[in-house]
């Protein structure tokens, strides 16, 4: 084994590794529970600047080989998550007590950053386990209503659920090309034969139950409401960029065969159009956010049928401006002792006459969010449909432009609650450090916002 | 050869008897059963794969799936027995705390 290699290729992971650890050895040493905001924060940055290092440098090697190997596009992309856990962890405090929930999102973003740079099932299995096994508790720790731990068992059984057809067609892609290499599904792809398609079809099916799409999507609108507002942040800008990220690497130089393009390209539309329409009845908010996150899973599966150069750069530049904006948003959100109250679309009421700077940077993110122009929604989306056109499909970016846009109602619907209403008497009082992230987000959108092309270059 | 094919027909059936479950069961603790079926089919059919080519990978991954598969369920069950107390009944269907 090449020790260097194994050092600096994995330099991220171990500083994730590392602050976990200490973490739980001051938990141990200390009588009253210590507060893990400050231990968390560093080991975010430390991860986030060594993968951004990483990234910048061109480093690539093999620690593992033929099980995890690292190129710049996983740095890029393990700095993407890492850097959108920073406000997410912010966002944390006075929600969750003590260390623990830092250590399980230090754990599920070591699994995420393992996905990145998987070359086999069975490192993809692990990474994709660890990720999401430490949100299941994650979702159960907020315990604000009953419906926390409804919400954090439909996650976990859907959850299983997917990684079992997972791993089911890893094994008949086992059985077709003989191997259990990530590159055995883009075999599996082009090779036509019943059992590499019925792999083909379950690993893709496992992708959507993971990343929402409909039908696989029962357990987000849940999962999110039953959630407290940072775990929400989380699934929302970091589980789902760690899930498309990790398909993009799965995808690899592959196109999409003629044969697989009807079910991998009607799942998102109907998704989009599905996700968009049932946002519009909700009157909570993490509940209509989970609808848009439903509806923004299909445009990001939709990036696969365009062709495979341009894939990582639209994919990984539609994660960052999404996960920011959800950020952003949910920085915005009024805290409250009552969390199902303080998640009703009516709190917001009159949010603009109080609180002006979160109620503009909830516009922001809203606008962002229904891919209005200039915001870096918009070129997010911009990307992903035209690479969909330059591949000939025509016909189905129109679709899912035409359904992307039937979200603009319930976006602009908030604004009209933060904007528009009166303020009633009580005050709305503010997340503690929500002004911290808000900024995080906010200076990263504003360059996106100005100088989207800066960040195009460099993916 | 025979023997390979009725082994992958057994894990076939196992893996689809574990998703209909997932799906129309309502139980919250046969549900779990159910995905453990479905592991369990996956690992048949890892262990029938690998053997036919040789792949020591596989086999590694079908202890995986068991330690994976113990993690999932200590992290269900504390679930399932506070929704079982809050609610006392197992009952997923009469959870009607999140509709919509």
């Amino acid at each position: 084994m090449n020790w260097q290699a194994v050092f600096i290729g994995m330099l991220p992971e171990h500083l994730l590794l590392a602050g976990a650890l200490l973490l739980i050895v001051v938990e141990l040493l200390s009588r009253r529970p210590p507060d893990g905001l400050p231990l968390a924060l560093a080991t975010l940055a430390a991860a986030f600047l060594a993968a951004l290092w990483l990234a910048a440098t061109g480093h690539a090697g093999e620690p593992f080989p033929g099980q995890l190997t690292v190129d710049p596009a996983a740095f890029a992309g393990k700095a993407v998550m890492l850097g959108l856990a920073i406000p997410v962890a912010l966002l944390a405090r006075g929600e969750l007590e003590g260390p623990r929930p830092y250590l399980l999102l230090l754990f599920s973003l070591y699994g995420a950053c393992l996905t990145l740079s998987a070359d086999s099932f069975l490192t993809l299995f692990i990474g994709l386990e660890l990720l999401s096994l430490p949100v299941y508790v994650l979702v159960m720790a907020g315990m604000r209503g009953p419906g926390s731990a409804e919400a954090a068992l439909k996650y976990l059984v859907l959850g299983g659920t997917a990684s079992a057809m997972l791993l089911m067609g890893a094994s008949l892609l086992l059985g077709a090309t003989g191997t259990l290499a990530i590159a055995s599904f883009a075999a599996g792809l082009g090779a036509g034969t019943p059992l590499a398609t019925a792999g083909v079809l379950l690993v893709v099916a496992a992708f959507f139950l993971k990343g929402a799409v409909v039908p696989f999507h029962a357990w987000a609108p849940d999962a999110y409401q039953g959630a407290t507002v940072p775990v929400t942040a989380y699934m929302a800008a970091i589980v789902k960029a760690g899930v498309l990220l990790a398909a993009v690497r799965l995808f690899g130089e592959a196109g999409v065969p003629p044969a697989l393009v009807a079910p991998i390209a009607l799942l998102p539309l109907v998704s989009m159009a599905w996700g968009n329409l049932a946002a519009i009845r909700q009157s909570s908010f993490r509940r209509m956010i989970a609808y848009s996150s439903i509806a923004h899973a299909g445009y990001l599966f939709f990036a696969f049928l365009g062709a495979p150069e341009g894939r990582f750069e639209a994919v990984a530049f539609y994660v960052i401006a999404y996960g920011l904006m959800n950020v952003l948003a949910f920085a915005a959100l009024p805290a409250g002792a009552d969390d199902a109250a303080a998640d009703r679309l009516e709190s917001l009421q009159g949010l603009y006459s109080r609180r002006p700077y979160a109620a503009i940077t909830l516009g922001i993110a809203m606008l962002s969010l229904a891919g209005l122009p200039p915001f870096p929604g918009f070129v997010a989306k911009f990307l992903i449909f035209r690479n969909v056109m330059e591949a000939g499909y025509t016909g189905i970016a129109v679709a899912g432009l035409l359904a992307s846009y039937l979200g603009l109602y319930f976006y602009l619907r908030v604004l009209q609650f933060a904007f528009m209403g009166s303020a009633s008497g009580e005050t709305i009082p503010a997340r503690r450090l929500a002004l911290g992230a808000s900024l995080l987000c906010l200076i990263p959108v504003a360059l996106l916002t100005f100088f989207p092309g800066w960040l195009l270059e460099r993916l | 050869m025979a023997e390979q094919q009725f082994l992958l027909a057994a894990s076939a059936v196992l893996f689809s008897l574990g998703l209909l479950g997932v799906i129309i069961r309502r139980n919250a603790l046969v549900m779990l059963m159910s995905m453990e079926l479905m592991l369990n089919g996956v690992n048949l059919s890892l262990v029938t794969f690998a053997s036919a080519a040789g792949s020591t990978e596989a086999a590694v991954l079908v202890f995986l799936v068991f330690v994976v598969a113990a993690a999932e369920i200590a992290i269900a069950i504390p679930i399932v027995l506070a929704l079982a107390r809050r609610r006392g009944t197992l009952d997923a269907g009469s959870w009607t705390e999140l509709k919509g």
